[in-house]
């Protein structure tokens, strides 16, 4: 399902928070959106998923502007997975993933089949009954992802999904996210803020910077010295370094285990 | 400039003149009088009097009516203000010649009761000199010679609770003592004593007949208990509280010990919430309390009586209350 | 549309199953405490009265002639114009203020948000006040009751217009004015029963207040029972929106859900639920806060299972705490409030203890 963005304007409080941002994501691609911290990147991704409306510009998702459908048919095109979590009441894991099901009419045979098989995809299987509270980070976030799998949509947003997760539990995410964009076809838009992680696991790249689109295109082409310099403010310098990899691709070592907590 | 403060010196202290001046007035003019001083207890206090109070104010109606039966209205300088029933009969004339300090039953706020310079204060429940209502206290309006006393022993929730129709008559007693007129307080005393034991006498051998004194509600219903002043008044006309043996005096009680008390007589307390506007209210609540006891005699007879609520409050009015109670609840006791 | 899940393997879903069977039992369970209630409540009171006498008026109502008329007048009338009316509401009340106290809670994502948070009770209360001090004509003849609505209207209107923001309403400017509002109604009242004159009214104004459902009859039934009905039936429609709106704006607006409708929504039928069970029974204080939580440390946030486990649990207790309240102190009644937090705590704490083992063990 593709997302276009067109001439993108969004204020808050009436300041200007992103300027005339033009964005491409088709089926199957993994995209990020990077940038330095207060450029706008989440701004623009939360107009996107309609937690907030454009001053300007068209969004459009399987060519439909979206903040003229209605809200139950945005929801059916496109899943997002945030940092916002069940605060005080504690949902368990089941429950969580099922509220994937919220833009459909109810189907107790069918959604139950759905939230466990997208449990067992993300390597939380038989974790439904554990209260969502007491989950470590990174089970957490594959339980979001768990969410938005039921969502059934085609268009996947991502809010910094790695944040505040261990190296092993980021790398366990981005996998994942990969693999089921290229499994179900899915349009993936990310919003990341490690460079080498994005530049690994994502086909193209848009950089942000003071709300505008500066670049986008490959990694290769578009994380350039001067570019990075300029939008970051630190110098970008090869040099050997340690990449990290996981220690095994098999399902054994993603299970839930008992009582993990991180 | 030297004139000016000198003129508002002058004034200062003319001001401050007037005074003593109309303090001193009932002094040098009146001579000891026999009996004097007295001193009588009050509420756990002693008050001494060496000359009878000449600047009287009162709270609550009942008060007044008091003292206008002792003859003793000429005394009175200052009042509150009464609206909420019918005045005893030829005590509207007087009350109308009387300055009224305060619009409502209650007594003025502190500030303006201070400023009365009043020689005594004559009320019926300590609730009129609570601080946290923002009026002057009893120890407040002491110090500034203003001594308080309390009609029926009324001086705390429990105590009033304990009230018996003697204390009214030991209040008649003392106030003729403070104020010189020991011999009109004990006739009015006696005529007093004399209709109460005319009523005894009346009804005495009757059936008592069976009351329930209310004062409205849907559920749960506002109803006098077992204690208190209106218990005692139903009794001595003749009847039976339905609620005697709820404890406790103005509460609240369920509909259905309302509807299984069975009254054959109802008594409906008439008073003014706010000012004035007193019938509709009796009237909404007859017709309630009508509706709960349907099945009861009181009911089919249509016998509900109106007390004023200022005859539910010590004084003199309260023990006339009890003939009228009498005359409703045994009629063919007072043919002759 | 069948997606790429649907094709895998089939996978075991063993854990919902139990989990289900849990909460019917817990529904039964909670079914027939309110039955029993019920019964005590018909049958015990101020007044005694035998079983057979009592049971049996209620069977000659329904099927009359069926039993032999073994009964007074005066107690037909205790029993079916005050006890069964009585018993009926208080069921009514218990089960509205609770599921209010639920919505409220997932609405302004509150847990300490209870059925008076908005102010719409202390319109209510203030409505209800100018007739008991002012007297039967003082509103253009509105009964107590008609006051305590007309003044939770006005309540609300007043929130509302106070909260919204082109048009919108969020939580914290919900709360916030609503507890400003809530404060300028009390002031309200708080003068008006300075200005009255007698204790007395002042007296029944204190009741009133704490809550009594002394005043119950057959004609104050259908209004709370239909807006009850129509509000649950609404809310367990939407129970996934309300769960959605619980995990947050943001995620609540991802999953599809209008949150700004729904907010909206929610407070009317909240506020009417609330002004019409106050405008009975004056404001019975605890019920809405804690029942609402009882229930979701039995059965877990979502609204699909706290919605009827808190509607039953909240019927039930209120139930029970008013026989207290008629019974501990006959013939006299004690005020609502005051019983609910004495019975309600005790309970509450130990459901509380009990949960805190419970949860820690995790279902592999």
């Amino acid at each position: 399902m593709r997302l276009d963005l067109h001439g993108v304007a969004v204020h808050l409080d009436g300041r200007p928070i992103v300027h005339e941002a033009d964005l491409l994501v088709d089926d199957g691609e993994f995209v990020a959106l990077v940038g330095p911290n207060g450029c706008g990147k989440s701004t623009l991704l939360r107009t996107i998923y309609r937690a907030l409306r454009p001053s300007a510009g068209l969004i459009r998702v399987d060519g439909d502007d979206v903040h003229g459908l209605p809200w139950r048919e945005s929801a059916r095109r496109t899943a997002v997975v945030a940092q916002e979590t069940p605060a005080e009441l504690d949902f368990t894991v089941g429950e969580v993933v099922l509220m994937g099901r919220t833009p459909y009419k109810p189907d107790a045979v069918g959604d139950a089949e759905r939230c466990a098989r997208a449990l067992d995809r993300v390597g939380l299987a038989g974790a439904a009954d554990r209260v969502y509270a007491t989950l470590s980070g990174g089970e957490k976030q594959r339980a979001l992802v768990a969410r938005a799998l039921v969502q059934e949509t085609r268009l996947l947003l991502l809010d910094e999904p790695t944040s505040h997760l261990d190296i092993r539990h980021q790398l366990e995410i981005l996998h994942l996210v990969r693999e089921l964009g290229t499994e179900l076809g899915l349009a993936t838009l990310a919003v990341l803020h490690d460079l080498n992680q994005a530049a690994a696991f994502c086909d193209r790249l848009y950089v942000m910077s003071a709300g505008r689109i500066l670049a986008g295109g490959p990694p290769g082409q578009v994380l350039t010295p001067e570019l990075i310099s300029e939008v970051y403010g630190v110098r970008a310098v090869h040099r050997p370094q340690l990449v990290f990899e996981r220690l095994s691709r098999s399902r054994a070592t993603n299970q839930a285990g008992p009582g993990a907590s991180g | 400039m030297r004139k000016l403060l000198a003129l508002v010196a002058a004034l200062i202290l003319t001001a401050c003149g007037q005074t003593p001046a109309t303090t001193r007035q009932a002094g040098p003019a009146a001579a000891p009088q026999a009996g004097f001083p007295v001193t009588i207890t009050n509420c756990g206090r002693t008050l001494t009097f060496d000359r009878p109070p000449a600047k009287v104010v009162t709270g609550y109606h009942p008060s007044l009516e008091t003292l206008f039966a002792l003859g003793l209205q000429d005394r009175v300088a200052g009042r509150t203000n009464f609206s909420e029933s019918a005045f005893l009969p030829g005590q509207k004339e007087l009350y109308d010649r009387i300055p009224e300090i305060s619009p409502t039953i209650m007594l003025p706020q502190k500030e303006v009761m201070l400023a009365q310079g009043a020689d005594f204060v004559l009320d019926n429940a300590m609730a009129a000199f609570d601080a946290a209502g923002g009026y002057a206290t009893v120890a407040e309006l002491d110090a500034a010679g203003s001594p308080v006393y309390i009609l029926g022993g009324w001086c705390s929730p429990e105590e009033t609770l304990e009230y018996t129709l003697d204390d009214t008559l030991t209040d008649l007693r003392n106030l003729g003592k403070i104020f010189g007129v020991s011999d009109r307080a004990d006739r009015l005393v006696a005529d007093l004593r004399g209709r109460l034991d005319d009523v005894r006498e009346r009804v005495a051998g009757r059936p008592p007949v069976k009351v329930l004194a209310t004062d409205g509600g849907k559920g749960p219903v506002n109803a006098y208990g077992g204690a208190g002043i209106t218990n005692q008044m139903i009794t001595a006309a003749g009847g039976v509280n339905v609620l005697a043996g709820v404890k406790g005096d103005y509460t609240e009680v369920s509909v259905e010990q309302v509807s299984a008390a069975h009254p054959d007589a109802i008594l409906v307390s008439e008073y003014a919430t706010l000012r004035g506007e007193t019938m509709p209210t009796v009237r909404a609540k007859t017709a309630d309390t009508l509706a709960i006891a349907r099945n009861s005699p009181a009911a089919k007879d249509r016998r509900v009586l109106a007390v004023p609520v200022a005859a539910q409050h010590p004084g003199y009015r309260n023990l006339l209350a009890i003939e009228d109670i009498a005359r409703f609840l045994h009629p063919d006791a007072f043919t002759r | 549309m069948t997606s790429a899940l649907q094709r895998a393997r089939p996978v075991d879903t063993g854990g919902a199953h139990r989990r289900g069977g849990r909460f019917v039992l817990l529904v039964v369970i909670l079914a027939v405490a309110v039955v029993a209630s019920t019964w005590l409540a018909v049958s015990i009171g101020a007044v005694r009265i035998g079983l057979p006498q009592a049971w049996g008026i209620v069977a000659d109502r329904l099927v009359p002639g069926l039993v032999p008329r073994t009964w007074t007048p005066v107690q037909e009338q205790i029993v079916w114009e005050f006890r069964l009316p009585r018993a009926l509401l208080a069921l009514l009340v218990g089960a509205g203020l609770a599921v209010v106290g639920a919505v409220l809670q997932a609405l302004v994502r509150n847990p300490l948000a209870d059925p008076f948070l908005l102010g719409i009770s202390s319109g209510a209360s203030f409505g209800a006040v100018l007739v008991l001090i002012l007297g039967a004509g003082a509103l253009g003849g509105l009964s107590l009751s008609g006051a305590a609505f007309a003044g939770s209207l006005l309540a609300l209107g007043l929130v509302y217009v106070l909260a919204q923001r082109a048009g919108r309403i969020t939580p914290s400017r919900l709360v916030l004015a609503g507890v400003a509002l809530a404060y300028l109604f009390q002031a309200l009242y708080s003068f008006v029963l300075q200005q009255a004159q007698s204790g007395r009214a002042a007296q029944q104004v204190l009741f009133w207040l704490m809550g009594s459902l002394g005043g119950a009859r057959w004609h104050m039934l259908p209004l709370p029972a239909a807006v009850l009905a129509v509000g649950l039936v609404y809310l367990l429609l939407q129970h996934r929106q309300l769960n959605a709106l619980t995990a947050g704006e943001e995620s609540a607006v991802s999953l599809g859900v209008n949150v700004h409708r729904l907010r909206l929504t929610l407070f009317v039928l909240t506020s009417l639920l609330v002004g019409v069970l106050v405008a009975t029974s004056g404001a019975i204080a605890f019920v809405g806060l804690i029942v609402p939580h009882a229930a979701r440390l039995l059965v877990g946030a979502d609204h699909r299972r706290v919605l009827p486990v808190t509607a039953l649990l909240g019927a039930a207790f209120l139930q029970l705490v008013d026989v207290a309240a008629r019974v501990v102190n006959a013939p006299q009644e004690l005020a609502l409030s005051i019983v609910t937090a004495l019975f309600g705590v005790p309970f509450f704490l130990w459901l509380l203890r009990r949960r805190s083992v419970d949860r820690a063990v995790t279902v592999a």
